[in-house]
């Protein structure tokens, strides 16, 4: 037997629905990560990461990889991972890193990185002394398509 | 972005590639009128409706354990279950859709079970919301608690599988 619907039920419906509805707010969309950054230049995909020593030293030891020789754990690491066609791009990169006044880091000419091969491919790290501020990261690669840049904006905290 | 001339004499030499150029090559904020508006609003509809059964069923698990007894709170937890049961297929239906469009690739084997799981979750609803239909002191029994706790699980466990692929793919 159920009794007619007071107001009150009408109410705690209405609170019930608007509490189911509450995470659909919070599913509004996926927050981009600024220490993990991608750009798609024609079929290749660049990502960028931004890495603190440990944390890449951590990654490297679940991959069971060596880390490379000229490894500083103080500095914090710069990983660039070339993707192309799902397939990992093995080719000559450089980077080239200025800061908020555009000055260059780590050579006007640009920073050549070290190629790491692990288990999920190759990909390529440089260590940068990076304070914090706003800095401009410029990957040149080249993939079958010819040589192509990617520049990303990393805000580093 | 990436046509940028690029010095003829030596390509790797990157001394005369100023900050303006390489501000240039990065991803440009999108103005309002650059967004796809239409593409948003008529897509992803299964992962923005998900969100209310679920909760409803969290809300339905707790109600009727503490107002399950009050019968003068029976016609919100029909309600409230209705809706739950509602938007539950009409979530399914969403994915079914979405589905069509959804190019799974090495998550396919994620996305069965995601599908399978959803199914079943729903189905054991619709079957607990028939059975306390013909019993309607079913809700109050320890077994009607821990069966729907496991049906939170399951469900949950589904959420999460769709979380994945949400975020992963």
């Amino acid at each position: 037997m159920f009794y007619r619907p007071i107001w009150r039920n009408f109410l705690l419906t209405f609170a019930g629905l608007v509490l189911a509805g509450t995470p659909a707010f919070a599913h509004g969309g996926h927050s981009k990560d600024p220490y993990h950054q991608h750009q798609q230049i024609k079929a290749t995909e660049v990502t960028l990461q931004y890495q603190t020593a440990a944390a890449y030293t951590q990654e490297l030891k679940k991959q069971k990889t060596a880390l490379p020789a000229q490894f500083d754990s103080k500095l914090p690491v710069l990983k660039v991972i070339l993707q192309h066609k799902q397939m990992h791009l093995q080719a000559r990169v450089k980077l080239k890193v200025t800061d908020a006044q555009g000055k260059s880091l780590g050579g006007a000419g640009g920073v050549t990185p070290t190629q790491v091969r692990s288990s999920n491919g190759a990909h390529y790290i440089t260590q940068l002394p990076l304070q914090r501020g706003r800095y401009l990261i410029m990957v040149q690669f080249i993939s079958p398509e010819g040589l192509q840049r990617a520049a990303f904006s990393l805000p580093v905290s | 972005m990436s046509d940028t001339p690029v010095s003829a004499a030596d390509p790797w030499d990157l001394s005369d590639v100023s900050a303006s150029e390489m501000q240039a090559l990065t991803v440009q904020p999108l103005s309002l009128q650059a967004i796809d508006w239409q593409d948003h609003l008529t897509s992803h509809w299964h992962n923005r409706l998900v969100s209310f059964p679920l909760v409803l069923a969290f809300v339905l698990v707790g109600l009727s354990r503490y107002y399950g007894k009050n019968p003068i709170y029976h016609s919100l937890l029909r309600r409230l279950w209705e809706a739950f049961l509602v938007l539950g297929w009409l979530a399914i239906a969403l994915g079914e859709w979405q589905y069509r469009h959804f190019d799974a690739g090495q998550w396919t084997q994620l996305a069965l079970y995601h599908r399978v799981g959803g199914y079943v979750s729903l189905a054991l609803g619709t079957l607990a919301y028939g059975v306390w239909g013909r019993r309607h002191d079913w809700l109050v029994t320890g077994k009607a608690f821990w069966s729907l706790g496991c049906g939170l699980v399951l469900l949950t466990c589904v959420a999460f599988l769709g979380g994945v692929l949400s975020n992963a793919h």
